[in-house]
């Protein structure tokens, strides 16, 4: 498998609170690959660090083989790299012009075919279209967030916890759309601490206390005794 | 404020006359504080040397008509431009070194106030501490007969450039791909970032227009507000501060409600209780913090 994103070394935080130590993650094409950690791991921040809204200290950063940790956030996402916030929506902004500005660096022709098929596959936001973003349920503001991520035919999406704020039912909708997502060849990066999210990951990182103390597959972290008591114990799974 | 043209005393239809007339400024004081609002909703910074860039429009104005003979309406767009470019250079010059420090807010408005009183001072150095006007019937001799009240052919004209420059900020934030940009950039400026909107690029864009809006609607204070002398900056800021509190600040919309309430609420006390009226941008700007602190578009204060 090829590599797409290539983290090493990677240090960060905010003002002179570091949150992030020696980070090394790294996803390949086509791979899903789950962030899991407890509140307060570091996940926000480090995805964050990766996009450039909270530049890194230090260590490298490579999308397909090319260094991207000095450049601008919004430059970051013309090379292909999708971020859906945690919030993931413009509430001040009606369905339809949130769905443009994630196709903002895109032709217009290219977003309104886009446009149409995500309409067609989601019907719900096509009779929302003209409504405020801020007006939808929770569950409809994921599913505008997702597609919203997916207007700029990126190829690697960042999640940072779609499932925030999402009922349980709600949470098994979501994971069952970004299913219906992974095509294309698209690679996902999900910062999450739902485990439910482990059904669609091909591997996953551990983060705790702002490191990253496991890295390996679904298999090997559910065969391995002490992550799974202090975080599946916990859980409930 | 001396309103030229106003009409004092009681009379039984006097509260018509205030209302059409408070209407005509209340576009007026909508423009004034739009340049505002635009950049505080973008930037999270209270430009505080607004007043004094609408001051520099007013001169502009003022010396392009007497040294030139342009008419005011051919001043506009050129002093415009000018404006527009000067603005994104002061934008980029001043702002992203603020940004990367850590007190950022209260920094940007020692900094603007210290902006504010350096053009003031190098205005009273060049033009002289005098007030300045030009001749009124530069828009036409004759009164406009409106609904049967008679009003300074200049009224209608600040309105009506006032409306159209509304207007046309309405159709970029509404109907343009930066203007998209700018409201998400309102709503969130990380969130816009994720996007991939260039928020620098668009932050100045707005710094530029902010500046654009107020050069206009200096030029229409030479006819609305009679005079302008290098020290007007510092009440006509806390005018516009007070209209933009009043509609909810960082709303756009709000700002022309509040500025046509505004402009009401000025034209009946200068009717009724002229010698109160100065203070009514203070009194509301009190009022509406303690009352409804998010303005009357009522939205919750924002948590920066």
């Amino acid at each position: 498998m090829q590599g797409l994103l290539e983290v090493t070394g990677l240090a960060g935080g905010y003002g002179p609170l570091q949150v992030l130590w020696d980070i090394d993650l790294n996803v390949n094409e086509s791979e899903t690959v789950v962030l899991l950690g407890p509140n307060g791991a570091g996940k926000t921040t480090l995805l964050k660090a990766l996009v450039g809204l909270t530049p890194p200290r230090t260590g490298g950063i490579l999308f397909q083989g090319r260094p991207i940790e000095k450049l601008r956030t919004d430059q970051k996402i013309c090379l292909g790299i999708s971020f859906m916030t945690e919030m993931g929506v413009f509430t001040n902004l009606t369905v339809e012009e949130n769905l443009r500005l994630g196709g903002y660096h895109q032709p217009r022709d290219q977003v309104n075919n886009r446009i149409g098929e995500f309409y067609t596959l989601f019907p719900d936001l096509h009779g929302h279209r003209h409504h405020l973003a801020g007006a939808l349920s929770g569950g409809q503001r994921k599913m505008l967030g997702l597609v919203k991520a997916f207007m700029s035919q990126p190829r690697l999406v960042i999640m940072d916890e779609p499932s925030s704020g999402l009922s349980p039912r709600f949470v098994g909708e979501v994971v069952k759309m970004l299913s219906r997502l992974r095509t294309e060849g698209v690679s996902f990066l999900i910062a999450e601490q739902n485990v439910k999210f482990l059904e669609i990951a091909d591997r996953v990182y551990v983060l705790d206390g702002g490191r990253i103390n496991f890295s390996g597959t679904v298999e090997e972290l559910k065969s391995n005794q002490a992550i799974n008591e202090a975080y599946f114990g916990l859980k409930g799974h | 404020m001396n309103l030229p043209g106003a009409q004092k005393g009681w009379s039984p239809d006097m509260l018509e006359f205030s209302l059409i007339a408070g209407i005509l400024f209340g576009l007026f004081f909508a423009l004034v504080g739009m340049g505002l609002n635009l950049v505080f909703g973008v930037m999270r910074i209270v430009n505080l040397a607004h007043g004094d860039f609408m001051m520099l429009g007013a001169f502009g104005a003022f010396w392009a008509y007497n040294l030139l003979g342009w008419n005011p309406l051919v001043t506009i767009p050129v002093q415009g431009l000018a404006f527009v470019l000067a603005g994104m250079a002061l934008y980029y010059l001043l702002v992203p070194r603020l940004v990367a420090l850590k007190d950022f807010e209260m920094i940007s408005l020692v900094l603007f106030f210290g902006l504010s009183q350096t053009i003031e001072a190098l205005a009273v150095l060049a033009f002289g501490n005098n007030p300045r006007s030009i001749f009124q019937p530069v828009f036409g001799q004759a009164p406009v007969h409106f609904l049967g009240r008679t009003f300074p052919v200049a009224w209608p004209v600040s309105a009506a450039v006032s409306l159209f420059f509304l207007i046309l900020v309405y159709f970029y934030l509404y109907r343009t791909r930066a203007g998209y940009a700018t409201r998400a950039v309102m709503a969130s400026r990380d969130e816009a970032s994720a996007s991939g909107v260039n928020v620098d690029r668009i932050s100045a864009l707005t710094f530029g227009l902010g500046l654009l809006l107020a050069s206009v609607a200096g030029m229409l204070s030479l006819f609305m507000l009679g005079s302008v002398s290098p020290d007007f900056g510092g009440n006509i800021t806390i005018t516009a501060f007070a209209v933009i509190v009043f509609g909810g600040l960082g709303d756009p919309v709000g700002t022309v409600l509040g500025g046509l309430l505004y402009g009401i609420g000025l034209m009946v006390m200068e009717s009724y209780l002229s010698s109160w009226a100065n203070i009514l941008p203070y009194v509301l700007l009190l009022a509406t913090l303690l009352v409804k602190p998010g303005g009357i578009m009522g939205k919750e204060v924002r948590h920066v």
